[in-house]
């Protein structure tokens, strides 16, 4: 890594040229006859109050850029913090990619702590590359008020977070959902690393709904349960994952949260919802299974108890892949393994990152949880 | 049936790849090396990216006694030999396997399609795959007809409660007239709309890109014609030889293995209008009018429009390698083509005057699929003092391998003087996506599975690329006796190089 001293303003140029000879550098150290190409194919910035998990965020940035060269601008701000003036630093890396070629790619962090954190997007912003897209990587609490997240997002094109890592991922729904639901058209769209996590899950529970014979059933559904093992940061919150699929299921399946008053248990939070007059019991279940990671879901169930007939998507007891099962008038029927591939963060940002409209399935689902989260507090 | 997927309220912005609907695949020839090698590993990961529902099986039927469970042993040794081992897992595996069933039977037998019609009824209702059936013809193209008189016998070209579809792997016929005869016998059995005639070329997503390329681009289309273009070059080069397919190439040669298919689906891709959706039948539509234009080769002309050649010994990728002619299964004094270059003009509006040279072989100095658009040069030469010859702009669309897009042009070298130096501004799949695209037949099978043809080769097209290459077929029925008339490891006889030089042209340098 190499630092690059800055004086009163930023010097674009001075860094750029910066950045083009740490790129021959690396392609001169090269013996072999691989080339090492320059590829940029999106800017992402990234946000994070301290560099603690600066290690992690390069191993994740490293992996990425085998797929998507970007130019990265790491944001450090570290507010609680005596003042220092922004530090900048800039680095290198490639990949190997196809026939022998590497594709290198630009790292620029940017040091700010005390009152020059505010400061920090008017040091990075000029650093992105034109007319490429733009993507904020949020790692820290979201609060759509805040000066320097409002600067940044202003500049991008996509904002990221992910929900499993936030230390609090109750706010962090409420704050995701007002920003949806204040009836303005953002032109900031969201991902959730969290949400691309429930692709699979949602997928399979999609299945079920494809197959005629199921439909009958899965009209009067009776009951969902959803259970998921304890968030690393907050154990005794319900799982995001777990909200997220609860809303997800009751947004596209137009279900209407229940006044009925909500049951909380010791690990279970009973809720209900109506469809067409029937009450849908929905049970979050938080459960111990060593072999499901914090925060994940480990079983989602749908019963539709007039009918004898329930449909299971469940992760293995070993975690190692998802099955479904569907009983109908209890026969049961032939099911589905997919091996969990455990996708690495670098990877669930990669699909993020293809994209640039917004999800409003996503949306609509984090509302919905939301609203849970207001109805059973 | 199935629910549409727009009707399913869970769908909605799933960002998962489309998904097929419920359905059985049987495979005639399911011992064979396309089933071990390309459609087993197809299927497999398409079953592990969901692509594919759990009601689904796969009946294999062949000539060989095996049970079941030897069928899935063979086809689990298949997806570990073929298949990413990385990918493997046991459960995903033995899930799958759970679908794969064997009939031994022979093609020819009143009773194999009996038992299939069995088989498949009890198979369906276990795995409750709707009635949906597709019936490949993995076999030699010898069974292709039997296979497809036989269905129709046994009434399985059509379902009671789903829809049957066939696929056909190539060769489809050996000229003009066979392949009408197969598309007539075919066609008194199936519907057109039932009939997918595989060509694998059309699965490799550089190929799929050329529509992108030419219709999501307002840049390209204004000089996509004979105002602005020269001249394009059509190049499929190979290293190999006909590795162990001596018996089949043979009676085959490059232009029915390679040319009257593959090249040709290029061509049309590349001369074709703008199609007005992304329908399958408008896209065929325009395809087989760029292939109606071509001006038909006059027999006794052949040889102005046309060159073949035959490799003999030599190195290639440095190795000693032998001969044509002592391959086994090839007759030693054959006079099979291992290399084609053809001259074709399209006459229409767009191309008018416009040659397509195309140039396949085998045992060529490297491997490379390219369409090469070269366009004219300036008209006037204003750097006369340039020190450096004006070269025309190249556009070159790499199908295989490093797929990309390379534009060559002209830029001033730093210095003093003005001097131009040819560069080239290049796209290349791996540098700008580390995405691996799907293989040729897990989209092609996919596409099958969802009723979509657009990959698939129509009648017509099939047919018209037989008209084109007939009159050269006939002429070059008469033994070479010039052959063998390149080394391996070179890039094609003299006539080759005399083919562009009396146009004062030359192919590129590659």
């Amino acid at each position: 890594m190499h630092q690059i001293q800055l004086g009163q303003v930023l010097d674009v140029a001075a860094v750029e040229r910066e950045l083009s000879l740490l790129w021959q550098d690396s392609a001169a150290k090269q013996s072999d006859e691989g080339a090492v190409m320059r590829a940029r194919v999106a800017n992402l910035i990234v946000f994070m109050p301290d560099r603690s998990q600066l290690q992690e965020l390069d191993a994740t940035l490293q992996e990425l850029s085998a797929v998507h060269p970007n130019r990265t601008l790491v944001n450090i701000g570290v507010r609680e913090a005596d003042d220092r003036d922004i530090e900048l630093f800039i680095s290198s890396f490639y990949q190997s990619g196809q026939e022998e070629k590497r594709l290198s790619c630009e790292e620029i962090i940017l040091i700010a702590r005390g009152r020059f954190v505010p400061e920090l997007p008017s040091a990075a912003l000029p650093l992105l590359i034109s007319d490429l897209p733009t993507f904020l990587w949020w790692r820290d609490t979201l609060e759509t008020d805040d000066r320097i997240f409002q600067d940044f997002a202003r500049a991008a094109d996509r904002l990221i977070i992910d929900s499993l890592q936030v230390r609090t991922a109750r706010d962090t729904l409420l704050a995701l959902a007002e920003a949806f639901s204040d009836g303005q058209p953002t032109q900031l769209a969201i991902s959730d690393i969290n949400w691309a996590r429930l692709t699979s899950w949602r997928a399979l529970l999609a299945s079920f709904y494809d197959a005629p014979r199921c439909q009958t059933p899965l009209n009067r559904i009776t009951g969902v349960e959803i259970d998921y093992s304890p968030p690393e940061h907050e154990p005794e919150a319900i799982a995001p994952q777990a909200l997220m699929l609860a809303g997800w299921l009751a947004s596209r399946l137009k279900w209407e949260l229940s006044t009925e008053p909500v049951q909380p248990g010791n690990s279970t939070v009973r809720f209900f919802v109506l469809h067409d007059g029937r009450r849908i019991v929905v049970d979050l279940n938080r459960i111990e299974r060593a072999a499901t990671k914090p925060g994940r879901l480990a079983r989602a169930q749908l019963n539709a108890g007039e009918d004898d007939a329930t449909f299971v998507v469940s992760r293995h007891s070993q975690g190692l892949h998802l099955e479904t099962q569907a009983r109908l008038a209890g026969i049961t029927h032939p099911g589905k393994i997919l091996t969990v591939r455990n996708r690495s963060t670098a990877q669930l940002l990669g699909r993020e990152l293809e994209i640039l409209s917004h999800d409003s399935v996503y949306e609509r689902a984090v509302e919905y949880a939301a609203k849970i989260l207001r109805y059973i507090r | 049936m199935i629910v549409p997927h727009e009707e399913n309220p869970l769908r909605a912005g799933l960002r998962l790849e489309r998904t097929a609907e419920p359905c059985a695949l049987i495979i005639f020839g399911a011992t064979g090396d396309l089933t071990r090698r390309k459609l087993i590993p197809a299927l497999f990961r398409l079953s592990q990216q969901r692509l594919i529902p759990a009601e689904f099986a796969v009946v294999g039927v062949a000539r060989h006694t095996l049970s079941d469970e030897e069928f899935r042993s063979s086809m689990r040794e298949a997806v570990l030999e073929f298949g990413s081992k990385e990918e493997f897992g046991e459960a995903a595996w033995n899930s799958f396997a759970a679908a794969l069933f064997y009939l031994s039977g022979d093609f020819g037998a009143n009773e194999t399609f009996a038992s299939l019609r069995e088989r498949l009824s009890q198979i369906e209702a276990d795995r409750a795959t709707q009635g949906n059936r597709i019936f490949y013809l993995a076999t030699a193209p010898d069974f292709f007809g039997l296979i497809a008189r036989n269905l129709g016998a046994a009434r399985l070209a059509q379902s009671d409660t789903g829809w049957t579809r066939l696929i056909v792997e190539k060769p489809f016929g050996r000229d003009l007239e066979s392949a009408r005869a197969l598309n007539d016998e075919l066609s008194s059995i199936f519907k057109e709309d039932q009939i997918y005639r595989i060509d694998h070329y059309l699965g490799k997503e550089t190929v799929q890109n050329l529509l992108v390329f030419r219709f999501a681009n307002n840049i390209f289309e204004p000089v996509w014609n004979r105002q602005y273009i020269d001249h394009i070059q059509v190049t499929n080069a190979e290293t190999v030889g006909v590795e162990g397919r001596g018996g089949y190439y043979d009676k085959a040669g490059v232009v029915r293995d390679m040319i009257q298919n593959h090249v040709f689906q290029l061509i049309s891709l590349i001369a074709m209008e703008p199609p007005v959706s992304l329908e399958a039948k408008s896209i065929r539509d325009e395809k087989i009018k760029a292939l109606q234009a071509v001006r038909p080769i006059p027999r006794a002309e052949v040889d102005a429009f046309a060159v073949r050649g035959q490799y003999g010994a030599g190195y290639v990728l440095g190795e000693s390698v032998p001969g044509y002619r002592q391959e086994p299964g090839v007759n030693t004094d054959s006079s099979t083509e291992t290399l084609a270059a053809l001259k074709l003009y399209l006459d229409n509006w767009r191309w008018a005057g416009v040659p397509f040279y195309i140039r396949s072989g085998k045992r060529l100095q490297k491997r490379v699929t390219e369409i090469a658009i070269q366009f004219r040069e300036v008209p006037h030469g204003l750097f006369t003092e340039a020190d450096s010859p004006l070269e025309p702009n190249v556009l070159v669309i790499r199908i295989q391998p490093n797929e990309g897009i390379t534009l060559r042009f002209g830029a001033k070298l730093p210095g003093q003087a003005m001097r131009i130096r040819w560069v080239n501004m290049d796209f290349r799949y791996g540098s700008s996506f580390g995405v691996k695209a799907p293989e040729a037949y897990e989209r092609l099978l996919l596409d099958c599975m969802l009723g979509d043809s657009t990959l698939y080769a129509r009648r017509d097209m099939v047919e018209r690329g037989w008209e084109i290459v007939e009159p050269i077929l006939k002429s070059w029925e008469a033994p070479a006796k010039d052959f063998p008339n390149y080394e391996a490891g070179a890039w094609g006889p003299p006539g080759a190089f005399e083919l562009l030089a009396r146009d004062e042209r030359d192919w590129r340098r590659l």
